[in-house]
């Protein structure tokens, strides 16, 4: 599914090199699911932007189903974004002046999808995550585990066949926690490829694979066969 | 859900982020419409009455001021009437017929009323014979013409309000401009008092949107007598047969009353003209601070717009949106609030200019749909080139901004 | 010396001017003009308001161009100011013109001539109009039309347009007729205005005249009546610029002689 190829990302600070993200090679398979652990600052963020198509490397290349997504143009990859990754946010970025149902619309408007289907299969989707009685409501009329499950039915509106969360349950409650990663589990079930930015070593344990970064340096990848197996 | 959904949805929500744009795009509209509005409709009113006075010549004491044809004869300075004989006698080429008016302060009912003295065309008969007897000596050379007779529509006194004469009028008639007659409430045949004197009103004018409207006419010897003006008038009309032989008659006058000023209409006109010259030279004026101060404040608008969106934006790019769209969802902000202050402004600017016209103009003003559908497309043109660069940064984010915590 | 034969000149007219006040008092100015129609006499009336110097000198003119003339006219005077000069004063329409005002009356009633304010001796010779010309100014000054038909002989003959003209209803009785000999020697002076030379004619000219003073045009035997309509309404424009305001619609269609049908 992804593959990273001596990519380096640096940023700068005043003209002074701050942080460097370097990976000789990395490789996601399709139907994985990996947890990316690491400290505080580590590029954990950059290596799924990067991952995402949503960063630009400084060297290297990036490949999402055998396309270098940083070769192709900013269209085609915002195409890629729209069809084949649907990204989860820990602070899940609901557009606020919009209700649930609507904001679930928006990725499947880009789609070019027509409003009256729009709606429906919005709809439907919030009834998956349990939230057929909030349609209409505000994210501030949410709870905050009911918004980062509006954001998750957005992430599955043009049901993506790949799933990049940035510390997906950071927020939240333990039991809504619970769901969320009930929910990864599920999605990883039905085959999508996830790949996680996590601290907390619960939801990390949930993955088949954790890779871990330290200073912008990939430091070990543990596999877990049992789960590697349920994933196959 | 469309684009402009997503672009009406944030605009409903706060109304007030975008409040000073839409100001300021709004007053600068609303300027250059009522501006636009006042000045059309003046040099309407200058054409016209170029057009239908253009062959008039006005008579008024030296010192008179000119602001308004209709109003020149009401100045408080007199002239003998005797000037009215003496163009006669003078038989000016293209002199077709004269209308001395003296107008006096009255009151209706302790409501002042400006009682204008006029002297009907019968009053000229006896004198037609003067002409006659310098026929032979001094020959007339261009325009010359035989008398027509008055036509029904001359006689009507209502010929008063477009012909500038009237055929008829007896020494206790009065006739009423539309104003006053409506101010006042009187009816043809009704009885008034004028000066002390009892009057019987002959007719009521139509309405002419001049100052004859608020007037009241009777005849010329009877307001002089009520009035102990003695053998005096404030203006004399000269109604030439056309425009070229009033421009030939002006120095001839002038010569021959040189205790008096010889004016034609466009003298009269001719402050008005310079006024809309430089209206017009004001609306570009006004054009210009609406593309400055409401361009300013529309970039000004989105740009922070822009600025409070970036996660928004960032999440928009994230689930799949171009930059192009992102630039398009501004730009159509942007359009939005140009139409909204435009539509708003023109409105605003049409109602000044009716309002204001009238009143400070003295002209009525009408609503001009192509102005106001200029002033509306400039609007939106100024809103959507300041918008080209607040939306142009908006599709340049970085959107890894989604990423980080608020 | 020049100085005093001035100022005695002056008390001497204005000696004679009070005489002759006295001696034609407000009322009888319309006896004067009936006698002097009786006599065939020009009427030469002055007007004043007052007895200033402007009056004193368009006297003084009147009576020097008048002392030769004594069979042919006949001067009387009007103070505006009286009462009971109203009727005379509304006749000849002067009651609010410039003063001193001479007002020149043919034997026949015609105003000859109208002069304000100061007077030459020369335009008081103008006033004598000949009898013909006082004829059609007489006319005229009634709103008529006049045919001016000047013929090769004693008898002159009025062309058959003209008759037919004249009995057209829409004409009918609104127009005269003036015919005299274009060898007329009393007429030379009309004939001259009329530029009309007795020596160059070949067969008899109709000149048409319209109120208040405007030669329609002038006609040989032979025009017909239409020709002469024709020419009257064109009278009714007054110029050939095309912004003139009698040159529109209706307005030129409508016959030029109608001017005092409808007036009182
Ligand atoms: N736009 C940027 N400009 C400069 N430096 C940046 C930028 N984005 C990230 N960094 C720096 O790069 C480093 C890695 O950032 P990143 O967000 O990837 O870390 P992270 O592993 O996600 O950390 P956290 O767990 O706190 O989210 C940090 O030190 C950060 O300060
Ligand atoms: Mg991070």
């Amino acid at each position: 599914m992804f593959r990273l190829q001596d990519v380096t990302k640096t940023y700068h600070r005043r003209g002074e090199q701050v942080v460097a993200f370097q990976a000789a090679s990395l490789e996601i398979a399709a139907g994985d699911y990996l947890a990316i652990v690491g400290s505080s600052g580590s590029c954990k963020t950059t290596l799924l932007s990067m991952l995402g198509g949503m960063l630009s490397p400084d060297a290297g290349r990036v490949w999402v189903d055998n396309r270098s997504i940083y070769e192709c143009s900013v269209p085609q990859r915002a195409a890629i974004r729209r069809d084949k990754l649907g990204f989860v946010f820990q602070t899940f970025n609901l557009v606020p002046y919009m209700s649930a149902v609507e904001n679930v619309q928006v990725p499947l408007y880009l789609a070019g999808i027509a409003p009256a289907v729009q709606r429906q299969r919005a709809a439907e989707l919030l009834e998956r995550v349990g939230l057929e009685d909030r349609l209409h409501h505000k994210p501030s009329e949410l709870s905050v585990g009911q918004q980062q499950r509006v954001a998750l039915a957005r992430t599955l509106a043009n049901s993506p066949p790949v799933i990049l969360a940035d510390e997906p349950t950071g927020n939240l409650d333990p039991q809504s926690r619970e769901r969320v990663l009930e929910f990864f589990a599920e999605l990883h079930r039905e085959g999508r490829t996830i790949v996680v930015v996590t601290h907390d070593a619960v939801a990390a344990n949930d993955a088949c694979r954790k890779l871990t970064l330290s200073d912008g340096v990939i430091v070990g990848v543990d596999t877990d066969a049992h789960k590697r197996t349920v994933a196959a | 859900m469309r684009l402009r959904t997503i672009v009406w949805k944030e605009l409903r929500e706060r109304p007030t982020a975008m409040f000073t744009g839409v100001l300021a795009v709004m007053l600068g509209v609303t300027a250059l419409v009522a501006l636009r509005h006042v000045t059309v409709f003046s040099e309407r009113e200058v054409g016209r009455q170029l057009n239908q006075l253009g062959a008039n010549i006005l008579i008024v004491p030296k010192g008179a001021s000119l602001q308004d044809y209709y109003s020149a004869d009401n100045n408080g300075q007199t002239l003998p009437e005797e000037h009215v004989d003496e163009i006669l006698l003078a038989t000016l080429t293209g002199v077709e017929k004269l209308s001395p008016k003296l107008c006096v302060p009255a009151d209706i009912d302790g409501q002042p009323i400006t009682l204008t003295g006029i002297l009907p065309q019968s009053e000229f008969e006896a004198k037609a014979a003067w002409q006659t007897a310098s026929m032979f000596k001094q020959p007339h050379v261009g325009c010359q013409r035989a008398h027509s007779p008055p036509t029904a529509e001359d006689r009507s006194p209502a010929a008063l309000a477009t012909q500038r004469t009237i055929e008829q009028l007896n020494h206790q008639d009065v006739v009423f401009g539309a104003e006053a007659a409506a101010r006042h409430d009187v009816h043809v045949g009704d009885h008034v008092t004028l000066l002390g004197a009892p009057f019987e009103v002959l007719a009521i004018l139509p309405e002419t949107g001049t100052a004859d409207d608020s007037r009241v006419f009777a005849h010329l010897h009877r307001v002089q007598d009520l009035s102990d003006a003695g053998s005096v008038v404030s203006a004399i009309e000269v109604l030439g047969c056309c425009e070229d032989a009033a421009g030939d008659l002006v120095p001839q006058l002038a010569k021959l009353l040189p205790d008096s000023r010889v004016v034609t209409i466009s003298q009269v006109v001719e402050t008005q003209v310079n006024v809309n010259r430089l209206m017009s030279g004001v609306s570009i004026l006004v054009l210009v601070v609406l593309v400055l101060v409401g361009g300013a404040s529309v970039l000004s608008t989105i740009a922070s717009n822009v600025r409070e969106r970036r996660r928004e934006i960032g999440t928009l790019v994230a689930l799949g949106a171009t930059p192009r769209l992102v630039s398009l969802l501004f730009l159509l902000k942007a359009t939005w609030l140009g139409a909204i202050g435009g539509l708003g402004g023109a409105a605003l600017g049409v109602g000044v200019a009716m309002w204001l016209g009238p009143r400070w103009a003295g002209i009525s003003v009408l609503p001009l749909y192509d102005v106001a559908a200029m002033a509306v497309g400039a609007a939106i043109g100024v809103t959507l080139l300041a918008a080209y660069w607040p939306a142009r940064q908006a599709a340049r984010l970085d959107p890894c901004i989604c990423f980080r915590e608020v | 010396m020049q100085r005093l034969a001035v100022f005695l000149a002056t008390v001497a007219l204005t000696g004679s001017f009070a005489q002759a006040q006295d001696a034609s008092p407000a009322r009888d100015v319309q006896q004067v003009l009936t006698s002097a129609a009786a006599d065939g006499r020009f009427t030469f009336i002055l007007f004043y308001r007052d007895n200033g110097p402007a009056t004193q000198a368009m006297l003084a003119t009147l009576q020097q161009a008048l002392t030769d003339r004594d069979d042919e006219a006949t001067l009387t005077y009007v103070d505006v100011n009286k009462r009971g000069q109203k009727p005379v004063i509304d006749r000849f329409g002067v009651g609010r013109a410039p003063m001193p005002l001479t007002v020149a009356v043919a034997p026949n009633g015609a105003v000859t001539g109208v002069f304000a304010r100061s007077l030459t001796e020369a335009r008081v010779a103008d006033a004598f109009a000949t009898p013909n010309m006082a004829r059609c100014m007489k006319s005229m000054q009634e709103g008529r039309l006049v045919f001016v038909c000047i013929g090769l002989d004693d008898g002159a003959d009025v062309p058959a347009g003209v008759r037919d003209f004249r009995t057209d209803p829409e004409f009918d009785g609104r127009s005269d007729v003036v015919a005299f000999s274009a060898y007329d020697p009393a007429e030379k002076d009309f004939l001259d205005q009329l530029k009309v030379d007795p020596a160059a004619l070949r067969s008899p000219v109709t000149a048409f005249l319209a109120p208040p003073a405007v030669l329609v045009g002038k006609f040989g035997p032979a025009a017909t009546k239409n020709e002469m309509a024709a020419a009257l309404h064109a009278a009714g424009k007054c110029c050939d610029d095309p912004n003139c305001k009698h040159n529109h619609g209706g307005q030129q269609a409508k016959p030029a002689t109608s001017a005092r049908r409808n007036s009182r």
